[in-house]
């Protein structure tokens, strides 16, 4: 297991160099110009080439790539052109909010999306199993911008329960106070994928119930429910897994979106932001922190399969 | 200039607030008031040298002030740092005298160095500071200063490369805002986190992405604002930050979506705050190209476009129909001009008499979205749409405002690239007709020195707007700018379509609050009352 760990890790250095490439490379591909965007319509010529010389955007795209690189290595992430301050406490202020909200969304969608799938599969033809694929077709079909704004007005603004909008009340909070608001976001952001993982759930579920080993399980006399929780829902989770860890993606993409309906200060407004102002330095370390974090999570998702089916082994 | 919407209850209140504006100097804040402004994207800095964009400048500007300032709610000239000023009679030595006994919020005292100092820093390139930031506003603002002397402690001389009208407009815009030198010097580049300056509010707190916190300063010399904290939000969803509005969690907010406007209007909850823009959307005619080097076709497009239909219909009325190019707020603005209501026929006349009887095909540059741009893509869609009527087929073309500035900002060497049409809009600065007239369609100025974007040059323009730049007598500058307004409407080299209406919705509990046509917010006035 630890030479295989150490194998992933290693592998994640040229996944992570490819992408920043990639990265660099589009950006400056782009037409627009950061200096420009920076002084606004009303800047001169000379300022502006003052600017880009100073910024070192007058140099080949090659120097400026190993430049930002070698400051990478060495912990320096270079200046937000834009927010004029660190890239790297600005990614990893945001950053921190961005996991604290997409933690929150794929506790939501793994607990709810599992559990009415086993509703569903256990209760397979009924009324009540036609009730729940109906829920997660609405919850899968809703695009989270939308689903933000019916939440915001529906819970924040006509019945009052929850917060519409930041992560703290104005003026400042600590966790406690962060709670209430957490909770629009984290719905919102959890709908699609608990929905999808509900769909997942049932359909894999309803595999295994045809399976031999559930007929012999059954056969043995064994009641219902130690069957499904012990020989149906145990051989579903493989499928499960996969896609949870998939989701991870597309938790934080979906962030993009939550987080601006919600202005929630994470990586996600950054992000938009710093990609309109052509903030060449802010958005590769934001990209940076994403595919890591992305790399990561596929490698967490490869390591549970171990956990969850002892016949995957990683020697 | 001031349009307020009262409602027929709010009698009591406007008593108040003229008892509030009254008590200023001698009140303390109200302990515990606050108010919460939403802001439509997160401020970038709180250096007010660098601020560039409304949101950093609304939450930062209350932080600050600058020898002389713009009065409440118009772009009048008063006294600020400096308590008075001479002028040389050739217009070109301005001499201030500054207010005794002012400190900045650190205590450093506000002198005749802090104005070196805090102007230097942007226009010289050897100070030792000027590497603590990016300048944006430097030149346009402080270019046409030749030499900053200190004369004594609490007088200083500014000496100008040559005579320049708006001069004292400039010192009141906020480039020419006094920092406070011991904190630049301390946090260098970071000043914009750490923001200094002698206004009636000081710098509490900035979390990036989540809000700004200030608090009323004891000892501005004006005497301290009634409300103890301002906090600034960014909420970057129209919809989302009408429904913080509506939820009671911000109490002031900008750039609500037009359709809920007429409900809000309606809401004893709410109270509206307009102020006609310093502000013109328009259409630039690109004259060195075809057809548009003839005038008749520039006119004829005017003719075709139903413009108060483009006000009504897509700005919800959030926009007034633009007579002149000059917005109405700008002092020498003139309606005795040629004008261009709908008129399709004599749009069809017109282009016959061009030469262009059954129409042409042309290229139409429009943003996605940008400062000023308002609804950039609907409003150039139905531009599209009239002029088709008339038998222009328009073809549009859309860019990322980022972009679409690089495209359309270029030297006239490459105006063959410049399309013949596209939308642009201009902000004024410092209230003075020079800043949108000479700078925008001087022959002097085309990019890269200015932003006279279509080439416009017409000789005699040029020779009235030169000349009124260099007076310092308004009454003497007042029929130059007339005329040459006169000249440019009959030409034509831009089509003017709507002046902006600043709208505020505040939380009625909010009291003496006056939007500025600068666009910036100031709360010392203000007060909260039943909460």
């Amino acid at each position: 297991m630890l030479p295989y760990l150490v194998r992933r890790l290693l592998v994640m250095v040229p996944t992570l160099l490819g992408v920043s490439v990639v990265v660099f490379l589009s950006l400056h591909l782009t037409p627009g110009d950061p200096a420009q965007v920076i002084l606004g319509p009303k800047a001169t010529a000379s300022s502006l080439a003052a600017l880009r010389q100073e910024l070192g955007l007058d140099q080949p795209v090659h120097v400026q790539y190993l430049r930002w690189l070698r400051g990478v290595v060495t912990g320096d992430w270079g200046r937000s052109i834009q927010l004029k301050a660190s890239v790297l406490s600005l990614v990893w202020q945001r950053f921190q909010a961005t996991l604290v909200l997409s933690a929150a969304a794929l506790l939501i969608a793994v607990g709810a999306g599992v559990a009415l799938g086993a509703f569903s599969a256990s209760r397979a033809g009924t009324l009540a199993d036609r009730a729940a694929i109906a829920v997660s077709l609405v919850g899968y079909s809703l695009p989270p911008f939308f689903l933000g704004i019916v939440l915001q007005v529906v819970f924040g603004l006509r019945l009052g329960w929850f917060p519409v909008t930041g992560m703290l009340p104005p003026g400042g909070g600590g966790f406690r106070d962060m709670l209430p608001h957490l909770v629009l976001p984290a719905v919102t952001l959890a709908a699609g994928i608990g929905a999808l993982l509900a769909r997942m759930t049932r359909a894999t579920m309803m595999d295994v119930f045809g399976q031999d080993h559930v007929r012999t399980a059954r056969a043995k006399g064994l009641v219902e429910r130690a069957v499904t929780a012990r020989h149906v829902f145990r051989n579903a989770l493989l499928p499960i897994v996969t896609v949870v860890g998939l989701q991870i993606g597309y938790v934080l993409g979906g962030a993009v979106l939550v987080e601006q309906v919600f202005s929630w200060p994470g990586i996600g407004t950054l992000a938009v932001n710093a990609i309109l102002a052509r903030d060449f330095p802010l958005v590769q370390g934001v990209t940076l922190v994403v595919a890591t974090a992305y790399v990561f999570a596929n490698l967490v998702t490869d390591v549970a399969y171990v956990l969850v089916d002892p016949r995957v082994s990683y020697a | 200039m001031v349009r307020r919407a009262v409602r027929p209850r709010a009698g009591a209140p406007l008593v108040l607030a003229l008892a509030a504006a009254l008590s200023v100097g001698t009140a303390l804040a109200q302990p515990g008031s606050r108010v919460v402004v939403g802001l439509q994207a997160e401020p970038v800095t709180l250096d007010v040298a660098q601020l560039s964009d409304y949101n950093s400048s609304r939450a930062a500007m209350e932080m600050y002030e600058g020898l002389v300032r713009f009065a409440h709610g118009s772009t009048d000239i008063e006294p600020g740092l400096a308590e008075s000023w001479d002028v040389s009679d050739d217009g070109l030595v301005y001499t201030f005298h500054l207010r005794p006994g002012v400190t900045f919020h650190d205590g450093t005292p506000v002198n005749a160095e802090a104005v070196k100092f805090s102007f230097e820093r942007q226009i010289d390139p050897e100070h030792p500071y000027h590497d603590t930031g990016e300048f944006p506003y430097a030149e346009f603002t402080l270019g046409v200063i030749d030499a900053i002397e200190v004369v004594d402690d609490l007088t200083v001389r500014i000496t100008l490369k040559e005579t320049f009208a708006p001069f004292l407009a400039n010192m009141a815009m906020h480039a020419a805002a006094l920092v406070s030198p011991t904190a630049v010097m301390r946090y260098g580049r970071d000043f914009g986190e750490h923001p200094v300056g002698a206004g009636p509010y000081r710098f509490v707190s900035w979390q990036r992405g989540v809000e700004v916190i200030l608090e009323a300063n004891p000892d501005y010399w004006r005497g301290a604002p009634q409300v103890e904290r301002l906090i600034f939000r960014p909420i970057i969803e129209d919809q989302a930050r009408l429904a913080a509005l509506e939820a009671g969690e911000i109490d002031l907010a900008v750039n609500l979506p037009p359709d809920d406007l007429p409900r809000l209007r309606q809401d004893p909850r709410f109270t509206f705050a307009e102020q006609p823009g310093m502000h013109t959307w328009y259409v630039v005619f690109n004259v060195t190209k075809e057809p548009f080097d003839d005038p008749r076709v520039r006119q004829a497009v005017a003719h075709a476009i139903d413009r108060d239909a483009i006000v009504q219909a897509i700005l919800g009325g959030t926009g007034e129909t633009a007579v002149n190019f000059l917005p109405p707020v700008v002092w020498s603005y003139t309606d005795d001009v040629a004008t261009y209501p709908y008129d399709p026929e004599r749009a069809r006349q017109l282009l016959a008499e061009a030469g262009y009887p059954n129409g042409f095909s042309v290229e139409f540059w429009v943003p996605e979205s940008g400062s000023g741009m308002q609804q950039s893509v609907a409003m150039g869609t139905v531009i599209q749409d009239f002029l088709a009527r008339v038998g222009i087929d328009v073809t549009i073309q859309q860019f990322e405002w980022g972009t679409y500035l690089d495209r359309v900002i270029v030297p006239f060497e490459q105006a063959d690239s410049v399309p013949a049409m596209f939308e642009m809009s201009w902000i004024g600065d410092n209230g003075d007709p020079d800043n949108f007239l000479y700078i925008l369609l001087s022959g002097d100025q085309f990019p890269p020195y200015g932003f006279n974007l279509g080439y416009y040059d017409n000789d005699e323009v040029d020779d009235l707007l030169r000349r009124a730049r260099t007076i310092t007598d308004p009454d003497e500058r007042l029929p130059l700018y007339q005329e040459a307004q006169r000249l440019i409407m009959a030409d034509l080299p831009v089509l003017p379509v709507d002046h902006e209406t600043q709208i505020v919705v505040h939380s009625s509990s909010i009291r003496g609050f006056v939007p500025h046509p600068t666009g910036v917010f100031r709360f010392e006035n203000v007060e909260v009352v039943g909460r």
